[in-house]
């Protein structure tokens, strides 16, 4: 079958570009036909399978090569999709949003340009994985933690310009972003903050530099190509103490939220903590056809049997606290004696745990840094299906926890699936992660879950719950419910686009921001 | 496990996660020269370990279910141009 093009665009003048695409990066670097076949979204939702199909891909290795592109893109009109690594599989890889785009492939510009552990940051390119930084600062021995999210394959810089969280006290990557490299469409490049400013020494140390702080419009969004950025490190703590607490009742989570807000607040809990459901955390390391071999989500009866197997809860609350003991102690008994009055819970250190594999053996890693791929472990609960992340985000109050949960859980199970949730702890909001397990290689799954996904979008919309991230697919669904003011906010992204982009050949349609040329051919 | 690696052709027991298998050795392995790898694992094993070889292999693989939670799976994998400078 032929690669598809982008709106406006035939074969010749395409295979012009990429012409031009090898003569900058080298014939190797530029994937055309079969090729370009790992572009692809592992865990495609949708049914045409044009849907999100790349054309090709071109890898560039240094920011000089990218600005040559990104000028031979605006000469063709060739959308140019771009990737860090292209590992974001929950939320479709390194598939496009417009069917024909090139993917833009950044993993090649993989230079860790420096660690500094008297102050506590990297400067890393695209391309870096967490488990290459983690390497690179074990080898060296430096006393840096890293924060990572689940996938340790994922980019540094790509899931931090996602809003993707982590689990230490440095959960917010986005927030803890310092400093950007940005090549922006004209292929003029752009420091930001003190980058700015000829001779500076403080582009990873102090964010704003002078004038409007704009790194925040290059996160989530198709305004320019980052080339670097610099994260800020944990320095290793002098102790660390990870613990589970788990909670045997649906209910539970209404109370264990209340207590999360105010141990957050007067910063009790350290860290971005997860609070994590029954199914989510036993399918790490079990199947449901151990449990049960009926149709739909398990039973309540199944449910109580899983908990007493593998020693957790209907919830599951990991978090860790960092420091000296005599700061961890006192913490410590805050933490316990905020839950102590809830019916059935459990407390739990790393030694109290005998079973391997175990949650909390394998979350104490993730809560200390170190990257890993056992998350996956999920998609084995119904044999080795796709996935699908649904992440509406809400206050820390126990009345909105439980009422998401019962939103989501609700439909979740009626369209037959087994819900997987976690509540991630940030500094004044919980993302409620839910993921979704399905048969990616069933036509009429794929229908269920594409129907399931937009009604969860529109019922959590209504009652003023929105997504903070989301899959290709999604992306103007999810657009179009932060509508505040006639789509004020998405009319003034079009607008920056417009003036930074005047071609729209970057990544169209990435958060549900089209350029001009394409705000109607690249929707349908 | 190490001692395991040691041996080709030997089978190695794996639980969940393959990172530790892919630290341990074949990273570097399937940088140096081509491989054929077979498993009986389930589908997260076999997913994760074909995104990691992708990264600098080409790869061509098979996978036949053999229960409803366990694939038998091959790969035969060849070194390609290392990524980065």
């Amino acid at each position: 079958m032929a690669e598809p093009l982008p709106p406006g665009l035939d074969n010749e003048r395409m295979a012009g570009a990429l012409d031009r695409f090898r003569r900058i990066v080298g014939q190797e670097w530029v994937f055309a036909g079969e090729r370009a076949a790992s572009y692809y979204d592992p865990y495609t939702i949708a049914n045409d399978p044009n849907a999100h199909k790349a054309h090709a891909a071109v890898a560039p290795a240094s920011t000089e090569q990218v600005q040559e592109l990104v000028k031979v893109a605006n000469e063709h009109l060739v959308p140019l999709w771009t990737v860090s690594r292209g590992k974001n599989f929950a939320y479709g890889g390194a598939a496009p949003v417009l069917t024909g785009s090139v993917v833009l492939d950044l993993s090649r510009m993989n230079r860790i340009i420096e660690v500094n552990e008297q102050f506590g940051y990297a400067l890393v390119e695209p391309g870096v994985s967490y488990f290459d930084l983690y390497k690179y600062i074990q080898d060296r021995g430096l006393k840096l933690w890293l924060d990572v999210p689940d996938p340790g394959w994922g980019s540094v810089m790509g899931n931090a310009l996602d809003h993707g969280v982590g689990y230490t006290p440095y959960g917010d990557h986005f927030g803890m972003q310092c400093g950007m490299e940005v090549v922006l469409a004209s292929g003029e490049v752009v420091r930001t903050g003190m980058g700015a400013m000829p001779g500076n020494n403080t582009w990873q140390l102090f964010k704003y530099g002078f004038g409007p702080y704009v790194d925040g419009m290059f996160s989530q969004s198709n305004f320019g190509v980052v080339t670097k950025m610099g994260i800020w490190l944990m320095r290793e703590p002098p102790g660390f103490r990870p613990y589970l607490i788990t909670f045997p009742r649906e209910e539970d989570i209404e109370p264990v939220v209340e207590m999360v807000r105010s141990l957050r607040l007067n910063n009790v809990l350290q860290n971005a903590a997860t609070i994590r459901s029954l199914v989510l955390d036993a399918a790490l390391f079990s199947t449901k056809s151990q449990y049960y071999s009926g149709a739909g989500p398990i039973p309540d009866s199944v449910a109580r049997q899983i908990m007493a197997d593998q020693e957790i809860g209907m919830w599951n609350f990991c978090g860790a606290l960092y420091g000296p003991p005599a700061i961890t102690d006192v913490l410590w008994a805050a933490t316990r004696d905020a839950f102590a009055s809830i019916p059935g819970v459990r407390f739990y250190f790393p030694e109290d745990r005998k079973r391997r594999p175990d949650i909390l053996i394998h979350r104490s890693d993730t809560m200390r840094g170190i990257p890993k791929l056992t998350e996956f472990g999920f998609l084995n609960w119904n044999g080795g299906g796709g996935h699908v992340g649904f992440s509406p985000v809400s206050p820390i109050t126990g009345k909105d926890a439980i009422k998401q949960y019962r939103m989501v859980s609700g439909r979740v199970r009626e369209a037959g699936f087994d819900y997987m949730g976690l509540m991630a702890v940030g500094f004044r909001e919980l993302h409620h992660v839910t993921v979704i397990v399905y048969d990616q290689a069933n036509p009429r799954e794929r229908e269920k879950l594409d129907q399931l996904f937009r009604l969860m979008v529109r019922e959590a919309a209504a009652e003023g719950y929105g997504e903070y991230r989301t899959h290709i697919h999604y992306m103007d669904t999810i657009a179009n419910t932060y509508s505040w003011n006639n789509h004020a906010l998405l009319r003034m992204h079009q607008t920056i686009k417009d003036a930074l982009d005047p071609n729209g050949i970057l990544s169209p349609g990435k958060s549900g921001i089209w350029p001009k040329r394409l705000r109607e051919a690249g929707k349908r | 496990m190490a001692a395991d690696w040691a041996h080709a052709g030997r089978p190695v027991g794996v639980h969940g996660d393959v990172t530790a298998v892919w630290n341990d050795r074949l990273d570097r392995v399937t940088r140096e020269r081509q491989l054929l790898i077979s498993g009986v694992t389930a589908y997260s094993f076999f997913f994760c370990l074909k995104v990691l070889v992708s990264e600098h292999s080409a790869l061509s693989e098979r996978a036949v279910r053999v229960g409803r939670d366990l694939l038998y799976w091959t790969m035969y994998t060849t070194p390609r141009v290392r990524y980065g400078t």
